[in-house]
């Protein structure tokens, strides 16, 4: 969940009765939002890229001021929580010392033309302009904040929305939005000195880290996208960088935004989270003036559009429906109440026992009317909400293959001195096969296209490779050593919906100072006593298990003291001295002997046995 | 143990209640001294049968050249012997006796039984019979090495003619012990077999005890913690009327694991950065119910069952790529689409504990893979207030019976709970678990009735079994670096136990 910093003098001034840092926390809570830590940090007023502010310098001194701030965790679907300012407000009107914020929009002056080439790079542009705005080093400081964030999560790293902040005053409309070949843009970017062409600029990038990650989202097309003046100077190259010609600064006046993006839905929500948060700091709050779009279509035909839609999307929420989900009576002044709190407007329509409830732009996360109850909710309070125990009539049961699996750890391996361990599912390639001196047929080991480490490249099939690894982290115990791990191995199944499916298996392992064949195999003639699979001796058929050493061609065991389980002519497994390559590739000195059974096999065969 | 030499020493103290010297009395009965002290007298003086004080005596040893003289004559005697009447000169002696001659002369001429005559420088006899005391001193200290019978001054002397070294001896002076008396009883250490079957034990007496000694450690198996944990907490949701679910298929397609549940795939939990995508198998097969699918796309897409949807081109081959199941969750969906296939609806109790996976950075909290706990309730009618009633009868079995709730989100509930704990030992609230009520847009595409209610809540397996076991770091506990020593010595898992 992202991190919003939050100044603390700021906040407290902010909010009537919240004077603690607990009462920040207590508040937090209730709302849902999280109080990661209280620390002291220093004003960041280093160059952002795209930001479309100028930097701003430290204080006249040079020193940086250190200040308070709550880190503050704000949950993945509110993006207008991802201001510090939209914290704050949503705060105050949750405890009822402010209103929620109606937005109204004034007439549009300001016109914009997509053009068809842009269409083909980065499909979507939505704009607003925003009259007034007074900002101050605090405001600013949050509108980068907030910019930064938004592009890191709604916006997954610019891929779907980037966003451009422009002083309007210092451009002129009408804007052009369009797509042009990298040698005929020049500008001088944002945060540099002079002016670059778009192909030279990106090679300059090449070197930045951060900005690279921009680039490389238009690079491959052979055009890139322009946000252009009437005198066709460059306000922006999206989603990479601002022009330095259109920067904000603290005496801007009059904000152009822009969104560009490829997602529809997502460039909508940006733009009027954006504008919500960035009205308040008008003279007028709330206001917006939307910019006309005249969007041009391949075959030339035309289409307008006023940018930002402020249309509300409105839910009709039952109070019956509400109060059987929250388990209390709601009289419909109250649920309005309520509702006002976590900024949603509501009217009752009393024919009917139900609320009409508007959105406001600022709260695309509500997508159905259970988002809407779990907002009264949380306004009635979670903890208030009374408790019941569900009269839910149900059978309990436990799963067979679980239950048989617990029993064979405890009667057939633990109760006979065998400890268990727990390895991982995720092994390294070469522990699943070379150092095991199995072979790879490409149709054994799930594999993992994108593991952080070795560790974690494949899915073991086998337990060994973790009981070994487990031995060699465990050098220094005394010997005899007895391990055993029961759990699910996982194996490539073509013709599973999947592809590949879990075993239920079974590795028990004796390392001592003799490797001991005839004790795992006294193991396995146990473990087969205990699931009622008969040795030849007292089976009364032909089926009872045997070794098989003729066909056994595992090369983690040694030849000549390797078998394969077999249950009729079904192989269950297979035992031996784990083979001395094997255990040096493992770092081990003492000898071992190691039972593998397939469990799942061992279920069903004992199940049929016994019908 | 020397039985019949414990007798002797027995004996003698009933007849005389002490022995005053162990050296005597083991000469006196031809017993071996060492062997008395080491295999009798330290066992009984163990046993407090009998107390001993030590004595210390000056103790002569014979040299070689005494025990030859002993043998066979003194040089003096020998020289003697070698004069006859008519005398021998000084060089006819030496050649004759070598060196015992050259002894010899000094002793005869200091003892007066010859004599120098300066004339002829002959030696003549002075007396007309010796007797040779030196040898006679000799064989007696030999045969007593203790002897005081002779003077301070004989064994002084014999010690400067190198006949005889001294040495201490350490005997006991023996009394009776303070269990004197049980001696004749039996003392055993264990009961055997022998004394049951001739009835010994009835008479016997045993070594008493050390209570405070350790006992002998057993050689034996153990079970897993996780799985000690993970097995009382089964108990606990069977107590409640939850059917376990069959959570064994790790690989899972994003449909399942994601559309299914109605996460977006723009959503960043689908990233390559916290999910564990395959490259083989790499894609699943198409969900074989067509209806389902394109219901699912139509929710994602367009928005349906009152629902405004996500809104973006949802895509089918995004949904088939496999991944390692980020939760059981994936399972749970499956369960409920099955549920919502039947005729008519069965209320159902799910719960499962089993692995998932996260493509994280491992640290002392976290792992690649843990277990997740999940219960899940499906049913008309069903409110939050069941869902906190559910989770905190759930929580007091665990020992956590202070709980509260707080907002949060996830993708797929809607009302979502986060639980909270007070934990007594930290003093404070800590987070145990999530929770939250299925949104309609994961059920309704499945068609259950759209009056069913899921409830369902979640927790880790690792987190209550770290703060059960006192483990501060995870990788102790679960993985190859497992602390195989702190397995063995890990108590009962009490949880559920009223």
């Amino acid at each position: 969940m992202p991190t919003v910093t939050v100044d603390r003098d700021y906040l407290l001034r902010s909010i009537p009765g919240i004077y603690t840092n607990e009462d920040v926390e207590n508040i937090c809570y209730e709302f849902g939002l999280e109080v990661d830590e209280v620390c002291y940090e220093t004003w960041t007023f280093g160059s952002r890229a795209r930001s479309g502010i100028e930097d701003l310098l430290p204080n006249e001194d040079g020193k940086e001021e250190e200040h308070q701030v709550f880190k503050i965790e704000v949950p993945a679907n509110r993006t207008d929580l991802l201001s510090a300012d939209g914290i704050i407000k949503a705060l105050k009107v949750f405890r009822g010392v402010d209103r929620p914020p109606e937005f109204s929009s004034s007439s549009s002056n300001v016109r914009l033309t997509i053009m068809p080439e842009v269409q083909k790079v980065r499909k979507y542009m939505l704009s607003a302009v925003i009259r007034g705005v007074v900002l101050n080093r605090l405001r600013y400081q949050s509108i980068i904040d907030f910019q930064e964030k938004l592009h890191q999560n709604i916006c997954r790293q610019r891929s779907l929305v980037s966003i451009g902040l422009h002083d309007l005053d210092k451009v002129k409309a009408p804007f052009v939005y369009d797509a042009l070949r990298p040698t005929e843009i020049t500008f001088v970017p944002l945060g540099l000195d002079k002016e670059f062409r778009a192909d030279q600029l990106f090679e300059y990038y090449d070197r930045d880290p951060q900005l690279r990650k921009y680039t490389s989202l238009i690079r491959h097309f052979d055009r890139y996208p322009v946000v252009l003046d009437a005198e066709n100077r460059i306000l922006s190259l999206p989603p990479v960088i601002n022009g330095d010609l259109s920067k904000v600064t603290l005496s801007t006046r009059n904000i152009f935004v822009d969104c560009t993006g490829t997602d529809w839905t997502k460039t909508q929500m940006v733009i009027r989270t954006i504008v919500a948060i960035i009205s308040q700091y008008c003279e007028k709050p709330f206001v917006v003036e939307p910019v006309t779009i005249e969007t041009v279509s391949i075959d030339q035909s035309r289409q307008e559009m006023i940018s930002p839609s402020m249309e509300l999307h409105s839910f009709k929420l039952d109070l019956e429906y509400a109060q059987k989900m929250l388990g209390v009576s709601l009289l419909p002044d109250r649920a309005v109440e309520l509702l006002n709190r976590m900024q949603l407007f509501a009217t009752i329509e009393e024919s009917t026992n139900s609320l009409n409830v508007q959105v406001p732009i600022h709260r695309d996360d509500i997508l159905h009317t259970c988002d809407i109850i779990e907002d009264l909710a949380v306004a009635y309070g979670y903890d208030n909400l009374p408790e019941r125990f569900p009269c839910t009539v149900t059978q309990g049961k436990l799963l067979g293959i679980n239950m048989f699996s617990d029993l064979v750890r405890r009667e057939g391996l633990a109760q006979q001195g065998f400890t268990e361990v727990l390895t991982w599912v995720t092994v390294s390639q070469v522990e699943n096969f070379d150092m095991m001196q199995r072979s790879d047929d490409g149709s054994t080991a799930v594999r993992i296209a994108n593991p952080k480490t070795l560790e974690f490249q494949s899915c073991r099939f086998s337990l060994l490779p973790g009981i070994l690894k487990t031995l060699r982290e465990n050098r220094m115990i005394k010997l005899p050593i007895h391990l055993f791990e029961l759990s699910d191995t996982v194996h490539i199944q073509r013709d599973h919906e999947v592809g590949a499916v879990n075993r239920r298996s079974l590795a028990a392992v004796y390392c001592s100072t003799t490797a001991g064949f005839e004790l795992i195999h006294g193991v396995l003639e146990h473990i087969m006593k205990v699931v009622g699979l008969p040795n030849k001796a007292n089976s009364k058929g032909s089926k009872y298990f045997w070794l098989d050493d003729k066909n056994c061609k595992d090369n983690a065991y040694f030849p000549g003291r390797r078998a394969l389980v077999m249950f009729g002519e079904r192989e269950i497994g297979v035992l031996g001295w784990i083979h001395p390559q094997v255990l040096q590739n493992f770092g081990l000195n003492n000898p071992c002997s190691a039972l593998e059974l397939n469990i799942d096999l061992l279920f069903s065969l004992s199940n049929h046995l016994k019908s | 143990m020397d039985t019949t030499m414990e007798q002797v020493v027995i004996q003698e103290l009933e007849k005389n209640s002490s022995i005053p010297d162990s050296g005597i009395f083991a000469s006196e009965r031809g017993l071996d001294h060492s062997v008395l002290v080491d295999s009798v007298l330290k066992s009984l003086i163990g046993r407090e049968i009998v107390e001993a004080k030590p004595i210390s005596h000056e103790h002569w040893l014979v040299t070689k050249e005494g025990q030859e003289y002993a043998e066979i004559g003194s040089p003096e005697l020998r020289t003697f012997q070698s004069v006859g009447s008519e005398g021998a000169t000084v060089e006819e002696i030496q050649s004759k006796l070598g060196v015992v001659g050259k002894l010899g002369i000094q002793q005869c001429l200091k003892r007066g039984w010859l004599k120098l005559d300066k004339e002829t420088k002959k030696l003549f006899p002075q007396v007309t019979q010796v007797i040779d005391d030196t040898a006679e001193k000799l064989k007696r200290l030999s045969l007593n090495p203790q002897s005081a019978e002779l003077s301070l001054q004989d064994l002084k002397e014999l010690k400067s003619r190198k006949l005889v070294q001294s040495k201490t001896l350490k005997t006991f002076s023996i009394q009776k012990g303070r269990r004197f008396s049980q001696f004749h009883e039996q003392v055993a250490t264990d009961l055997s077999k022998e004394m049951m079957e001739s009835g010994s034990w009835r008479n016997a007496s045993f070594k008493e005890y050390n209570f405070e000694a350790s006992g002998k450690p057993l050689i034996g198996g153990f079970l897993h913690p996780l799985m000690k944990v993970r097995e009382q907490i089964r108990y606990i949701f069977l107590g409640m009327g939850f059917e376990e679910m069959p959570t064994n298929q790790y690989v899972e397609s994003s449909f399942w694991n994601f559309d299914a549940l109605f996460q977006p795939q723009q959503h960043p939990a689908r990233d390559a950065h916290d999910t564990f995508f395959l490259s083989d198998p790499a894609f699943s097969k198409p969900c074989k119910d067509r209806e389902y699918v394109h219901r699912v796309c139509k929710v994602h897409q367009q928005g349906a069952y009152g629902s405004l949807g996500y809104r973006y081109p949802w895509s089918e081959m995004e949904s088939q790529k496999n991944i390692l199941r980020t939760h059981t969750t994936a399972i749970s969906t499956k369960m409920l689409y099955h549920l919502a296939q039947k005729e008519h609806f069965v209320p159902k109790k799910y719960f499962s504990i089993d692995r998932v996976f996260r493509n994280e950075n491992l640290d002392a909290t976290h792992l690649a893979e843990f277990h997740q706990i999940e219960g899940l309730i499906a049913d008309r009618n069903l409110t939050i207030g069941d869902l906190k009633g559910v989770i905190h009868y759930f929580f007091s079995q665990l020992g956590m019976s202070q709980l509260k709730f707080k907002p949060t989100y996830n993708p797929y509930t809607e009302p979502s709970m986060e639980i909270f704990a007070f934990h007594e030992g930290l003093g404070k609230w800590v987070e145990v678990g999530n929770s939250g009520v299925f949104r309609p847009e994961m059920l309704l595409p499945m068609k259950l009735p759209e009056d069913v209610t899921v409830i369902a809540w979640g927790l880790s397996l690792e987190r209550p079994t770290m703060i059960l076991y006192g483990v501060r770091n995870i990788r102790e506990l679960f993985g190859h670096k497992v602390d195989m020593e702190a397995i063995q010595s890990y108590p009962l898992c009490r949880l559920g136990i009223e």
